[in-house]
C-alpha cells in the first residue's frame, strides 16, 4: 500500500492539499497499469525494535499473504510489482525464529525471485530474477550463494522543496529512473531511496516541473521543484480545499496572474468579465465609467427574485444585492468592495465555481457562484524587490450623445412654435424678448458646447513596491500600493493605499502564516454633479457673464421696463426642488462642495498547519476584518440649490459614519489516502462566521459663508430631522464536509455536506443541510480513446446538489421591537412591533443540476462545455398579508426561478512552445441563459396587476409565471400613423387604437441575450505579446430609453434635446417617420408623454473590441544586462471600439470612458 | 457523549440567536417584567395613534360621520365633505381620502390588537410575571383586544338590531399573533369573544380595583408608573363600563344596568364640578374632558400637534381646511339654550366657563383636546369611556322609563341642567329622544354619538347632509387589503 500525501505548492491559505494522486496516477499508467506498487510505509515507525527472527506457519499461502505476515512481524515492508508475483506458487513454510533473510531465501528463490534488502532502509524489493536458469539450483540454499548486483546500492537520502516558497513538498514522487523503484517524500518532503551510484531519480510533483538529478553517492539531497507554467490549470482551488482539477467533477474556470494579465491592469472584476462571459457585470446606463459605484455582478445569471416588495437601503455597500456572487479572498468571505479595489497585481489565481459541486463546501452562501480568488506569496531566496509603475488616462467617450448646436436648437424652439401664444399678444411680446436675446446670442457665434464642460481626461497612476525573501523555515513579503484613479468627470477621483505584510515560519511539522494588510480609501464624487444636466442645457447660453464671471442663472431676459420675463421659467435643475431658472451647474461645481467617502481596513488573516501524518494534515485559520467607514456631502450656502432658502437654512453637510467588523475561524482536516486504484481526497471542518456592521448619518444646515466647512460650524439640525442609521448583526456556524473519489483517474465520484446555521433563519429552521454530488469520468483513461492517439483529455461531468443564498437583511425571522422616540405614555416609552418574524423563514435553496465535458485534442484544440439547470425555490419575498394581522406584509420563503443555460469555451493553440514561451492562441467563450419564474408571491401578483393600470414611460419590472424576469413589457405598436403623427397601438383584441390602454401591455422582448460571449486572440513571441478581446451581444432586447425620453418626451422647449427631435419626428402630413409627431395637425405641440410602446423595444446586439493589451518581455539575457528580472512593459486599452444595433445615450449621470494604460514592471 | 453534542447544539442555537442592537427581539423583551410593561404601554400608544383612537377613531373621522361639524357642507370633493356623505371608497386625494381613512383605522386596531396578542402569547410561554403584574397586564391585554374588536365590530359590521344581524359576518377576532389571515366570523360570534375576554379581564384586573387620581408625574420614569394613572388603563372598571356598553349594543338589558350600575356605584368616579372647573387651557389647573369622570381615556403624546391643526384657526386659509368646527347657531340648537333654564349647561358655548372657542358665530372650535401647557397632564387625554355615559346605559336599560329617568337626570344635574319629569317623558321612545340629545350633548368629539345613531338605526342623523341613513352607509366596507389577502 503507498500512502500519499502531499502539499499543493499554490495553497495559499494553508488549506491542506492533495494534489499527487494525478502524477502518480500517470505513472502508474506508464506502467499500463498492470503493476501494482504496494508497499507500506505507515508501518515503517512501528518496526523499530521489531524482531528481526521470524516465525511463520504458513499453507497453501500466496506470496502476498505470507509478505503481510512478515510485514506485521518485522516492519520491513515490500515493494514489488504485481508482475513478479505473477504466476507465483502457493507456499508451505514452516519456520520458528529464524532470520528473516534465510527465510525470505526460503519463500523466494523457489520462485525464481530475488531480493534486496537496502540498507539502512526498512523495504525489502522483491524481483524476478531473470529466466529459469538462472536460478539458485538448490531450493533452501544458504543467503550467501545470493548476491544480486541490487546489493550495490547506495542509500540517498533528501528533501524536496518548492523553488518559490521553499516549502517542503509533502508526497512527491521519486523514482529510480528506468526502473519501478520509487518512494515519496515523507510529512516533512522527506525521503529516502536506495539506488546505484550513476542512476538519475526524478522527482515529480503535480503543479511542479518534473526534475531529475543524478545520485553520486549516498549523501542528503535537497531537490528544489520549480512551479509548472501551467499549473494553476491543474488544480481547483475551492478556499477550503484544492483539488486535482482531473478529480474535479464540478464546473469551474481558472485563471492564473498571467491570463489575467493579458485582459486588463485596472480591475479584476473587468478582467472576468472578459475571460468568462457567464460571468457578468451589468451594464449601468446611467452611471457608466464613474471609478466610485460599485457594479452589480451576477454569474450565470443569478438565482434569487429581487425583491420588488421591499428594498434595502444600507451604506456603504454593507448589504451585497441578492445576486451577488461570494467572493472569497485567501479562504475568507470577503464584500464585492475589497474585490472591486484589489491592486490586481498581487492576484495569483482565480477560480470561479460556478456548479454545486463545486460551490456546495459553501453551502447556505453558494446560490450565486463562487469567486475565489487567492493572492501572491513570498518567494523564497534571498531579499528581492518588484515595482510596478503604471499611468492610466481615462479619457470620457461622448460619442453617444448626439446633441443640437444653437442655431438648430433655435429652429426646431421655432418649429414647435415655442415663441407664439396663441395669439395673446402680450405673451407673444413677452416670447418676442426671448426670442430676440437668444438669435442675437447665435447670431454672436455663441454655441457653448456643454456636454464638454464638466468632463477631463483623467490620469490615473499606481505604484507598487513588493519586498520579498527569506529562507528555509521563515519568508516574508511586504507590499506597498498608491493607487489613484481619476475620472473622467472633473474632480472625482479614487484614491487607494496599501499595506500588507506576510510572514511564514515553520517549526516541524507546523507551519504559521500571517497575513496583514491594510487598506485606506478615499473616494471623491464630481463637483459638477449629474452629467444629465449638461446634456440638457440649451447652446445657445454661456456660462460665463460678459466680464468672464461665471453666471448663476444662465438666462436673465428683461422687457423694456427692465422687469424679468418669466416665461421660462420651467426648468429642472435637478437639485430636488421644484422647477424654475436654468442655473449654472459650472457655478455650483466652482464653489467649495464636498462630496466624498473614505474607508480605512484592516484585515488580518491567520493560519496554522499541523502535518500529523503523510496522509493528514489539519488548518486553523482565523481571519478579523475591520473596516471604518466616512462620507461627507457638503454643499455651501451659495449653492444654487438654497436660492429661495432662509440664510441660516443655506448651505448643508451631510456626515455618514459606519463600520463594519466580521471574524471568522475555519478549522479543518485534510486526507488523501491511495488503496490501490482507489484514491480518496477528503475533508472534513467546520467554520464560524460573525459580521456586524452599522452606520449613522444625520445632516446639518446653515453654513452661510462658503468657507465654513466644517460640520461642527454648521448652524444646526433641519427641524423635525433625526438621525438615521442601520445595523446587523449576522452569524453563520457550518459543519462541512467533501470526499473525493477516484478510481484509476478514470471513474470519479464527489460527494459534499454541510450544514449551516446562520442566525438569519428563522428559530425554527435553525440549520439547514446542503449536500452535493458529482460524478466524472476521464474517458481519455481509457485505452480504446487513448489508443486513438489525438485525445489528450475527454472528462465527462456530472453534478447535482443543493446550495442556498442569504443575501437579505437580517432580523426577518424575529419579531422585534422598537421604542418609541418621540411619544410617550404618561410618562413611560413602549415598544412597538417593527414586523412579524416568520419563525420559519428558511434559506433560500438552489437545485443546480450541471453536465461539462473537458476535451483537449491533439493537444492543440481545448474545449470545454457545461449545460446547466439552476432551479431557485423560496426566494425570500415580501408577502402581503390582510391587515387584520396586525400588519400588512412579512417575509416568506416565495418565489422560485428556473434558469437553463450552457457555457462553451473554446481555444486553438496554433502555437504552443512553453520554452521560449512562444504562443499563439485563438479562444472563444460562449455563454447563454434562460430563465423562467414558476411561482411568484401576492405582492409581486398585486404588483403586475398595479403595472397593469400604471402609465410608465419606461417599462415596469414584473415578475410573472411563467416568464423570463427580464422580459419587458409595452403595448404593441404599429409605428406613427403618417397622417396624423400619433402612434397607432395594438389592442389586445387585435383591433388598433390611438388611445394609450397600459392594459394592452405583453411581453415584446427579453433584455436578455440568446448569445453572449467574449473572443480573440493571445500572442506571445520572443517576449512581445498582443492580446485582444472581443465582445459580442446577439439575440437580446432593450427598451431604448433615451429615444423615448430625449426625443419624444422631451420638453424641446426648456431643454436642449437629441438631434433626432429636429429631425425625425413627425412635423407635416405624410411624413413617415419612427418617431411621433412633435406637432400635431393644428401645429400644436403634442405634449401626451410616450408610454411603453413596443415601438421602443430594439435588438441590442453588440460587437466590441472590449480590451487590447500589448506588452513586451526582456529577454533574460536583457535582464540580466540591466541586473534585473522579469521585466515587462505593458500596454492596456480598453473600450476601443463598439457596434451596436441599438442607438442610445450611454453614460446618463456620469460618462463611459475609453481607458490606456502603460505598465513597467520589474524586480531586482 | 450524545449529551455533550445536544448541549453543544443547543450552545450553538443559542449563539445564532442574534439580538440586534436598536431593536429588541421577543425574547429579550418579555425575559423581564419591564419589558411586558413596554409592550404594554406600547399597545396604548399604538391606540393613541392620530390614526387610531388618538384622531380618526374619536373626534376626527367618526365624529364627522356623527355628523357634528360644519365644514362637510357643499364640498362633495373633499374629505370631510366625502366622508360626512358616507362616501366610503372615494380616494379623491385631498387632505386625506375616506378610502384611506377606514384602511388607517382597520389597520392601526388590529395592529394594537396584534401587540395585545404578542403580550399575551409570551405571558402563556413564558413564567416572568407573577402575582398583581400578571393579573394586570394580562387582564389589561385581553380588555385592549376585546374593546377594540367591539369598537371595529360596530364600524365594519352591520348593527346588530337586537338579533336581525346576529349572523351576518363581521371581522376576524384575532386571538392568536399570527401573520395567517383568520375567517371573519358572525356579528354574534364576535359579541360572544368580546364578552368572554373582557369578563376574563374583570376577573384577573379585580386585584387592583383602585383609581388614582390623575396627578403631573412629568419627568418620572419609574417602573411605578405602571400602576399610575389608572384612568388611562383599561382598568377593572373600564372592563366592566366596555361590558356595559357591549351588553346594550346586543340587547342584553339586564346585563347592561348591572355593569353601569357597578360602575356608578364603584364610588370611583365623579363628575366635574362646574364650581371649580377650570377652562383655561394654558393653565395647570385646567380639564376641559373631566378627568374626574374618565373610566377610560388615552393618553396622545402628540394631541397638541393634532388639537392645533383641526381645532385652531391657522394661518393659511388651505390648513384651515380640515378643521373641525361647528357654528355658535347649531351649537346653541343642540344645547337647547333657548329653553328656560337650559342657559346654565356647563357645556353650552356660552357657559361661564365655556369649553369652547368661539373664534365667529360661524366658527366655534371645541377646545377639550386643548393642550397649551406641558406640564397639565390632564390635557392630552381622549377620552374612550366617561361616567355619564355609564348613566345613559343604565337609563336605556333600566326595566323602566321612570327607573331610567332617575339615571339621566343625575348626569343633567351635573350639567346643571333642569331635571325631566315623568309628566314629560313617559315611554320608552321619548326616553330614546332625550337619550340622543344628552348623547350629542356630551360627547362631542369622543366618537360615540355616530355609534348610537347606527345601534339605534337611526334614519335621520340631526344635522346631516347624509340622510337618509342605510344600513350600507352604516357599514365600512372592508379596506382593500383586506379583501385582497384576508379570508373572504
Amino acid at each position: 500500500m503507498i500512502f500519499l500525501t502531499r502539499v499543493n505548492g499554490h495553497d495559499i491559505a494553508g488549506a491542506p492539499v492533495c494534489l499527487k494522486g494525478c502524477i502518480t496516477l500517470k505513472v502508474l499508467r506508464r506502467m499500463k497499469l498492470t503493476i501494482l506498487l504496494l508497499t507500506a510505509f505507515f508501518l515503517q515507525v512501528s518496526a523499530k525494535g521489531i524482531s528481526q527472527n521470524v516465525n511463520l506457519q504458513v499453507k497453501d499461502a500466496s506470496l502476498e499473504q505470507v509478505f503481510k505476515l512478515i510485514e506485521r512481524q518485522t516492519g520491513y515492508g515490500f515493494l514489488y510489482t504485481a508482475k513478479t508475483l505473477q504466476g507465483s506458487e502457493k507456499v508451505n513454510l514452516s519456520v520458528k525464529n529464524t532470520p528473516l533473510k534465510q527465510v525470505l531465501q526460503q519463500l523466494l528463490y523457489s520462485q525464481g525471485m530475488t531480493f534486496s534488502m537496502p540498507p539502512g532502509g526498512k523495504t525489502i524489493v522483491v524481483k524476478k530474477q531473470g529466466s529459469i536458469a538462472n536460478r539458485a539450483p538448490l531450493p533452501g540454499a544458504p543467503a550467501t550463494a545470493v548476491a544480486p548486483p541490487v546489493l550495490q546500492l547506495v542509500e540517498i537520502k533528501g528533501v524536496v522543496k518548492s523553488e518559490d516558497s521553499g516549502e517542503p513538498l509533502v508526497g512527491a514522487t521519486i523514482t529510480v529512473k528506468g526502473t519501478k523503484t520509487a518512494t515519496l517524500t515523507d510529512a516533512k518532503g522527506e525521503f529516502s531511496i536506495n539506488a546505484g551510484p550513476g542512476t538519475a531519480l526524478v522527482i515529480t510533483y503535480v503543479g511542479y516541473v518534473d526534475k531529475e538529478i543524478t545520485v553520486k553517492r549516498s549523501d542528503f539531497y535537497e531537490i528544489k521543484l520549480a512551479t509548472s507554467p501551467t499549473s494553476v490549470n491543474e488544480t481547483v482551488v475551492t478556499g477550503v480545499y484544492v483539488r486535482p482539477k482531473s478529480n474535479f467533477t464540478g464546473a469551474s474556470n481558472s485563471f492564473s496572474a498571467e491570463d489575467i494579465a493579458k485582459v486588463s491592469n485596472s480591475n479584476i472584476l473587468n478582467a472576468l468579465q472578459s475571460l468568462d462571459p457567464s460571468f457578468q457585470l451589468m451594464e449601468n446606463l446611467n452611471l457608466g465609467s464613474n471609478p466610485n459605484v460599485l457594479p452589480d455582478v451576477v454569474l450565470r445569471s443569478g438565482n434569487s427574485l429581487v425583491d420588488l416588495g421591499g428594498s434595502s437601503t444600507v451604506p456603504f455597500d454593507y448589504a451585497n444585492g441578492a445576486n451577488t456572487p461570494l467572493f472569497i479572498l485567501d479562504g475568507f468571505e470577503v464584500p464585492l468592495q475589497r474585490i472591486n479595489d484589489l491592486d490586481m497585481n498581487r492576484i495569483a489565481k482565480v477560480d470561479i465555481l460556478k456548479d454545486a459541486a463545486a460551490t456546495s463546501i459553501y453551502g447556505s452562501m453558494a446560490a450565486n457562484g463562487v469567486i475565489v480568488i487567492e493572492t501572491v506569496r513570498p518567494k523564497e531566496g534571498k531579499l528581492r524587490f518588484t515595482y510596478i509603475g503604471n499611468i492610466s488616462v481615462e479619457a470620457p467617450d461622448l460619442s453617444s450623445y448626439n446633441l443640437l448646436n444653437a442655431r438648430e436648437k433655435f429652429d426646431l424652439e421655432n418649429k414647435m412654435n415655442a415663441y407664439s401664444f396663441y395669439g395673446w399678444n402680450f405673451r407673444d411680446e413677452q416670447l418676442g424678448f426671448f426670442y430676440n436675446q437668444r438669435l442675437a446670442a447665435i447670431e454672436k457665434g455663441v454655441n457653448t458646447d456643454w456636454i464638454s464642460q464638466p468632463v477631463q481626461t483623467g490620469i490615473g497612476t499606481k505604484h507598487a513596491i513588493y519586498v520579498e525573501g527569506g529562507a528555509n523555515d521563515a519568508l516574508y513579503g511586504v507590499n506597498l500600493t498608491y493607487n489613484k484613479i481619476t475620472g473622467a468627470m472633473k474632480g472625482s477621483d479614487r484614491q487607494l493605499l496599501s499595506g500588507n505584510t506576510f510572514l511564514s515560519y515553520r517549526v516541524k511539522k507546523f507551519q504559521f502564516r500571517n497575513d496583514l494588510t491594510i487598506n485606506a480609501n478615499t473616494a471623491n464624487n464630481s463637483p459638477y454633479g449629474s452629467f444629465t444636466q449638461y446634456t440638457r442645457l440649451n447652446p445657445y447660453w454661456t456660462p460665463y457673464d460678459s466680464v468672464g464671471n461665471l453666471k448663476v442663472y444662465l438666462e436673465d431676459v428683461r422687457d423694456n421696463t427692465g422687469t424679468r420675463l418669466t416665461n421660462f421659467d420651467q426648468y429642472d435643475n435637478l437639485d430636488g426642488w421644484p422647477v424654475g431658472r436654468a442655473t449654472n451647474p459650472l457655478y455650483n461645481a466652482s464653489l467649495n462642495i464636498v462630496d466624498k467617502r473614505t474607508y480605512q481596513n484592516l484585515v488580518n488573516n491567520f493560519s496554522t498547519q499541523w502535518q500529523a501524518a503523510q496522509w493528514l494534515r489539519f488548518t486553523g485559520r482565523f481571519a478579523y476584518q475591520y473596516q471604518a467607514d466616512e462620507s461627507d456631502i457638503f454643499l455651501p450656502a451659495q449653492h444654487t440649490s438654497f436660492v429661495s432658502r432662509p440664510t441660516f437654512e443655506k448651505g448643508s453637510y451631510t456626515k455618514g459614519y459606519g463600520k463594519k467588523q466580521s471574524m471568522e475561524g475555519m478549522l479543518t482536516a485534510d486526507m488523501n489516502k491511495l488503496i490501490g486504484q482507489h484514491q480518496f481526497f477528503a475533508t472534513v471542518g467546520t467554520n464560524i462566521q460573525q459580521t456586524k456592521y452599522h452606520t449613522e448619518s444625520f445632516r446639518v444646515e446653515g453654513f452661510p459663508n462658503p468657507r465654513l466647512d466644517q460640520l461642527v460650524l454648521g448652524n444646526r439640525f433641519p427641524q423635525d430631522s433625526k438621525p438615521t442609521g442601520t445595523e446587523s448583526v449576522t452569524r453563520l456556524l457550518g459543519l462541512l464536509s467533501n470526499i473525493s473519489y477516484s478510481y484509476d483517474n478514470r471513474y470519479l465520484l464527489d460527494f459534499s455536506f454541510r450544514t449551516d446555521g446562520s442566525s438569519q433563519f428563522g428559530t425554527l429552521r435553525r440549520f439547514a443541510p446542503f449536500w452535493s454530488a458529482g460524478a466524472g469520468w476521464n474517458l481519455h483513461n481509457e485505452q480504446v480513446v487513448k489508443d486513438l492517439g489525438f485525445v489528450d483529455r475527454f472528462k465527462l461531468r456530472y453534478s447535482f446538489g443543493y446550495t442556498g443564498s442569504q443575501n437579505f437583511e437580517s432580523y426577518k425571522a424575529i419579531s422585534t421591537s422598537q421604542y418609541y422616540t418621540s411619544s410617550d405614555y404618561r410618562g413611560i416609552i413602549g415598544t412597538y412591533l417593527l414586523g412579524f418574524g416568520n419563525d420559519a423563514l428558511a434559506w433560500q435553496k438552489t437545485a443546480k443540476s450541471n453536465f461539462g465535458a473537458d476535451i483537449t485534442l491533439f493537444k492543440k484544440i481545448d474545449i470545454t462545455g457545461n449545460y446547466f439547470v439552476e432551479k431557485t425555490q423560496g426566494s425570500i419575498a415580501t408577502i402581503s398579508t390582510a391587515p387584520s394581522t396586525g400588519f400588512t406584509s412579512y417575509a416568506e420563503n416565495m418565489g422560485d426561478v428556473i434558469g437553463r443555460g450552457w457555457e462553451l469555451y473554446l481555444r486553438y493553440n496554433i502555437i504552443n512552445d512553453n520554452v521560449k514561451r512562444n504562443n499563439l492562441s485563438l479562444f472563444a467563450n460562449l455563454f447563454s441563459v434562460r430563465n423562467k419564474i414558476e411561482k411568484v408571491s401576492s405582492t409581486i401578483a398585486a404588483m403586475n396587476a398595479r403595472a397593469d393600470t400604471a402609465r410608465s414611460s419606461r417599462p415596469i419590472t414584473r415578475y410573472a409565471e411563467g416568464q423570463s424576469t427580464s422580459a419587458i413589457w409595452a403595448v404593441p405598436s404599429k409605428g406613427i400613423d403618417p397622417s396624423t403623427g400619433y402612434e397607432i397601438f395594438v389592442k389586445r383584441d387585435g383591433s388598433l387604437s390611438n388611445i394609450y390602454d397600459p392594459r394592452d401591455q405583453v411581453i415584446v422582448g427579453d433584455s436578455r441575450a440568446k448569445i453572449e460571449g467574449t473572443f480573440g486572440t493571445n500572442l506571445e513571441l520572443n517576449g512581445i505579446g498582443f492580446n485582444v478581446f472581443f465582445r459580442f451581444r446577439y439575440g437580446g432586447q432593450a427598451y431604448n430609453q433615451t429615444l423615448v425620453e430625449r426625443v419624444e418626451n422631451v420638453a424641446a422647449a426648456y431643454y436642449n434635446v437629441d438631434r433626432r427631435v429636429y429631425e425625425e419626428r413627425w412635423q407635416k402630413p405624410g411624413d413617415i417617420t419612427f418617431f411621433k409627431g412633435l406637432i400635431d395637425n393644428a401645429g400644436i405641440a403634442i405634449t401626451e408623454p410616450t408610454y411603453t410602446t413596443s415601438r421602443f423595444v430594439q435588438d441590442d446586439n453588440l460587437m466590441a473590441l472590449e480590451n487590447l493589451t500589448m506588452y513586451y518581455r526582456f529577454s533574460n539575457a536583457l535582464n540580466k544586462k540591466l541586473g534585473l528580472e522579469n521585466t515587462r512593459i505593458s500596454f492596456f486599452t480598453s473600450d476601443v471600439f463598439r457596434l451596436s444595433s441599438i442607438r442610445r445615450e450611454r453614460g446618463l449621470d456620469y460618462p463611459f470612458a475609453k481607458t490606456f494604460s502603460l505598465q513597467i514592471q520589474t524586480s531586482f | 457523549m450524545a449529551a455533550t453534542l445536544i448541549q453543544g447544539l443547543t450552545g450553538c442555537k443559542k449563539w445564532l440567536e442574534v439580538n440586534p442592537a436598536t431593536r429588541i427581539s421577543e425574547d429579550e423583551q418579555f425575559s423581564s417584567q419591564q419589558g411586558y410593561i413596554d409592550a404594554l404601554f406600547g399597545t396604548y400608544q399604538k391606540m393613541a395613534d392620530l390614526g387610531a383612537y388618538g384622531g380618526l377613531g374619536t373626534y376626527r373621522f367618526i365624529d364627522v360621520l356623527a355628523q357634528y361639524y360644519e365644514n362637510k357642507s357643499g364640498q362633495t370633493n373633499t374629505f370631510y365633505g366625502q366622508t360626512a356623505r358616507y362616501a366610503y371608497t372615494s380616494d379623491v386625494n385631498t387632505q386625506q381620502n375616506v378610502r384611506a381613512a377606514i384602511s388607517s383605522i382597520w389597520s392601526g386596531y388590529y395592529g394594537a390588537i396584534a401587540q395585545a396578542n404578542y403580550i399575551l402569547k409570551n405571558l402563556q410561554q413564558h413564567q416572568v410575571l407573577a402575582g398583581t403584574a400578571f393579573n394586570i397586564v394580562k387582564g389589561e391585554a385581553l380588555a385592549i383586544r376585546a374593546a377594540i374588536h367591539f369598537d371595529l365590530l360596530r364600524m365594519f359590521a352591520p348593527a346588530y338590531l337586537n338579533g336581525a344581524n346576529d349572523t351576518a359576518l363581521a371581522i376576524p377576532y384575532m386571538e392568536q399573533f399570527t401573520i395567517e389571515p383568520q375567517a371573519k366570523l358572525s356579528v354574534g360570534a364576535v359579541l360572544a369573544k368580546c364578552e368572554t375576554d373582557l369578563k376574563e379581564a374583570e376577573q384577573l384586573l379585580s386585584v387592583y380595583p383602585s383609581i388614582d387620581q390623575i396627578a403631573a408625574n412629568q419627568g418620572s420614569t419609574s417602573s411605578e408608573l405602571f400602576l399610575m394613572y389608572r384612568q388611562n388603563h383599561v382598568n377593572y372598571w373600564a372592563a366592566k363600563a366596555i361590558l356595559a356598553r357591549l351588553y346594550l349594543y346586543k340587547g342584553d338589558k339586564v346585563n347592561a344596568l348591572k355593569y353601569a350600575t357597578e360602575v356608578i356605584n364603584s364610588g370611583r368616579f365623579s363628575f366635574i364640578n362646574p364650581g371649580t372647573l377650570s377652562v383655561d387651557a394654558t393653565t395647570d389647573a385646567s380639564d376641559i374632558t373631566f378627568t374626574p369622570e374618565h373610566i377610560f381615556s388615552l393618553s396622545v403624546s402628540n394631541l397638541k400637534v393634532a388639537a392645533d391643526q383641526y381645532f385652531k384657526s391657522s394661518q393659511t386659509a388651505a390648513s384651515d381646511a380640515d378643521d373641525l368646527f361647528s357654528t355658535k347657531a347649531k351649537l346653541s340648537a343642540m344645547y337647547e339654550t333657548s329653553l328656560v333654564g337650559y342657559g346654565t349647561d356647563i357645556r353650552n358655548p356660552d357657559a361661564a366657563r365655556s369649553i369652547w372657542n368661539q373664534l365667529t358665530t360661524t366658527i366655534v372650535y371645541s377646545k377639550k383636546y386643548y393642550s397649551d401647557r406641558t406640564t397639565n397632564v390632564k390635557q392630552r387625554l381622549v377620552p374612550v369611556v366617561r361616567l355619564p355615559e355609564m348613566y345613559y346605559i343604565a337609563a336605556e336599560a333600566a326595566p323602566t322609563v321612570t327607573a331610567g329617568l332617575v339615571y339621566l337626570n343625575v348626569v343633567r344635574a351635573a350639567r346643571l341642567i333642569p331635571q325631566l319629569s315623568t309628566a314629560v317623558v313617559n315611554t320608552p321612545e321619548q326616553l330614546d329622544a332625550e337619550l340622543q340629545k344628552e348623547y350629542r350633548k356630551e360627547l362631542y368629539g369622543e366618537g360615540q354619538l355616530w355609534f348610537w345613531y347606527k345601534r339605534k338605526n337611526v334614519i335621520n342623523i340631526p344635522d346631516g347632509v347624509g340622510n337618509p341613513m342605510t344600513a350600507a352607509k352604516y357599514t365600512f366596507p372592508l379596506p382593500l387589503n383586506e379583501i385582497e389577502f384576508g379570508i373572504n
